[in-house]
């Protein structure tokens, strides 16, 4: 039976998995790499931390990381014991099937069988008696009934003949076209499908397929063509590996057809399915390159390649700047609740610089609108257009529907905090995540930006991450303060003020200010 | 608190959010790379971690001098995944 579990429980060579076991303090708190080594936390706490999930969640004791571990156990044995009550073993499905399937194919009786193969065993077992009850006691006739004896073995003789006839039909999707039926039948069919199609394919689990077996060894090549020329890469070297031709009969070309051509994969398929542990294709490819800070192998599974790409990009970015460094630190251990809130000793210094900006009188200002934006992104730097959204922000009209943007400002706000890391000097310093970085490329594709990769990488090589972060900041807050979230706050005083003029004065002058002084030199 | 207990809804993450408070946002939208998806199927994004001790939670006795702060713990991550979406 084909493995049907999702993509990422079946990857255990990517999975991080810091949760232990058993409820046992003193277990394992292991977890494993991308490389497959198995590296021991240091406690629960730390076991959670390291979790790409679990690592975001805020506890407030390090006795909770006990319990939750302990949680977890819980869950995982509660979990396991509904998975084997409601879905049968695999062993127990395959020795239901064996009792299905007869040694030998030709017989009439498997024409019976066929039609009830999900019976349970006992009554699987119950029909072959019948079925072989039947067949005494049609031998066993008298002879006053000689004539039903000769018909009756005749019938084999008849089967062959309707199936030969059957050969001859249009009949592509048929599986019984075979004198010797379905054990290539099915390796035939499997690939297409990955499930069992045919009952009578589902008489004999896949996995237990033999290719020494008499009955395909003594099969000629054409027809055995579709499976032959799959089942190749899989017999033993030294076998004949002589293509099979392809037969020209019409329902025998559709077949091998399907089978070589339009899916030349099938036989990378059709060997991982008898292979005792099934491995999906993974289409992302994952990303063999060490993702620092708090993300791991594991999240490259859920982001885009592209996304990976340019988080290393921008990493790389900012380890070039003197001021900013990617920081290995753990993050800050107390994420905020509710989503967004920014303490006073962990905004960085240039903050307390805006507050300066008050008294600065109000430039003159434009309306402006989010499609003009969009189309005139293309031929404006990103800072102005991030200028020009703020106005839009600060005075457009609340829609009665968030629009994509503001959604997206909303995760950016939620993902902001995980941007700045307390190093050792307890300073709140930059770092690009892959959130953001997935975010971010959101954001400017909705603002218009065709490339918004290589827009978004050559901005922060400008204006650098903390830059960037900064103008982040100051949009969520416009954009919170249009939307009137209730637990959007800030410790900041000055950001509580209603005039919004004052607001998007401030927003203007950070970005001009920023991009002319203070980053300009800090290069 | 209790209440959420006896409310079962037949969606599995929905019933965990109620589970912790969090049954408003259900039907919220959360925009993801791959498209929109409901807060009630944040379970796509995290369960593999989190399904476990959701599943373990909920056969916590709510006297369990525990249940109070881990419930805390597991609403603030849960509703890291599932609030900023689009309320439907």
């Amino acid at each position: 039976m084909t493995n049907t579990e999702p993509l990422v429980a079946s990857a255990p060579e990517i999975i991080n998995v810091p949760l232990a076991e058993s409820a046992d303090a003193e277990a394992a708190f292991t977890y494993q790499r991308a490389d497959g080594t198995m590296e021991r936390a240091v406690s629960a706490e730390d076991a959670i931390a390291r979790c790409p999930v679990l690592g975001k969640l805020a506890m407030e004791a390090p006795e909770q990381a006990n319990v939750l571990l302990e949680l977890a156990a819980t869950g995982k044995e509660k979990m396991k014991a509904q998975e084997e009550q409601y879905a049968p073993k695999p062993k127990e499905q395959a020795e239901a099937k064996q009792s299905l399937n007869p040694k030998k194919p030709g017989q009439p009786v498997e024409l019976e069988l066929e039609k009830e193969p999900s019976l349970p065993k006992e009554d699987v077992v119950h029909q072959v008696a019948s079925a072989t009850e039947i067949m005494n006691k049609v031998h066993d006739v008298a002879p006053a009934e000689k004539a039903e004896r000769v018909t009756t073995a005749q019938l084999p003789i008849q089967h062959q003949q309707i199936t030969k006839a059957a050969e001859q039909l249009p009949q592509p999707q048929q599986p019984s076209k075979q004198p010797k039926p379905f054990i290539e039948e099915r390796a035939l069919v499997e690939p297409e499908t990955a499930i069992l199609p045919d009952k009578k394919t589902e008489l004999i689990p896949f996995t237990e397929i033999k290719p020494e077996t008499p009955e395909l060894n003594d099969t000629s090549e054409q027809t055995l063509t579709p499976v032959k020329s799959l089942r190749e890469p899989f017999e033993q070297p030294g076998l004949d590996e002589s293509p099979v031709p392809v037969t020209s009969e019409p329902t025998d070309d559709e077949e091998p057809t399907t089978a070589t051509e339009e899916h030349p994969n099938q036989k990378h398929e059709l060997k991982e399915t008898l292979l005792p542990a099934i491995e999906y294709k993974v289409d992302v490819a994952i990303v063999p390159v060490e993702i620092e800070g708090s993300t791991d192998n594991e999240l490259a599974i859920q982001f885009e390649p592209e996304i990976i790409e340019v988080y290393q990009e921008l990493a790389n970015i900012t380890k070039a700047y003197k001021v900013e460094s990617l920081i290995l630190d753990e993050p800050i251990s107390d994420p905020v609740l509710p989503p967004l809130e920014f303490r006073a000793e962990n905004i960085p210094v240039l903050v307390e610089d805006f507050k300066s900006f008050f008294d600065e009188p109000p430039d003159s200002l434009e309306t402006t609108t989010l499609e003009t934006i969009q189309e005139q992104a293309q031929n404006k730097p990103l800072e102005q257009t991030l200028v020009d959204f703020a106005e839009l922000l600060a005075y457009s009209e609340q829609p009665s529907q968030p629009n994509e943007l503001r959604i997206t400002l909303r995760n950016i706000a939620t993902v902001l905090p995980t941007c700045y890391i307390i190093g050792e000097a307890k300073e709140p310093r930059p770092r690009i995540t892959l959130e953001m970085t997935e975010q971010l490329l959101i954001l400017l594709r909705g603002l218009g930006y065709e490339h918004p990769r290589e827009v978004l990488v050559g901005f922060v090589q400008k204006y650098s991450l903390s830059f960037l972060l900064q103008a982040l900041r100051y949009l969520c807050l416009l954009n919170n303060l249009a939307e009137q979230h209730e637990f959007f706050k800030f410790s900041i005083s000055y950001t509580t003020s209603s005039d919004d003029r004052l607001i998007l004065n401030i927003g203007k002058l950070v970005f001009g200010f920023l991009a002319k002084s203070t980053f300009g030199s800090a290069k | 608190m209790e209440q959420h207990r006896d409310f079962q809804p037949e969606h599995e993450g929905e019933r965990y959010l109620h589970l912790l408070g969090l049954g408003h946002l259900a039907g919220r939208e959360i925009p993801t790379s791959s498209g929109a998806i409901q807060a009630r199927d944040f379970l796509d994004i995290c369960g593999e971690h989190a399904r476990p001790i959701l599943v373990g939670f909920e056969d916590m006795s709510s006297e369990d001098p525990r249940y109070e702060t881990t419930k805390a713990a597991l609403r603030g991550l849960i509703g890291h995944y599932v609030e900023g979406g689009t309320p439907s």
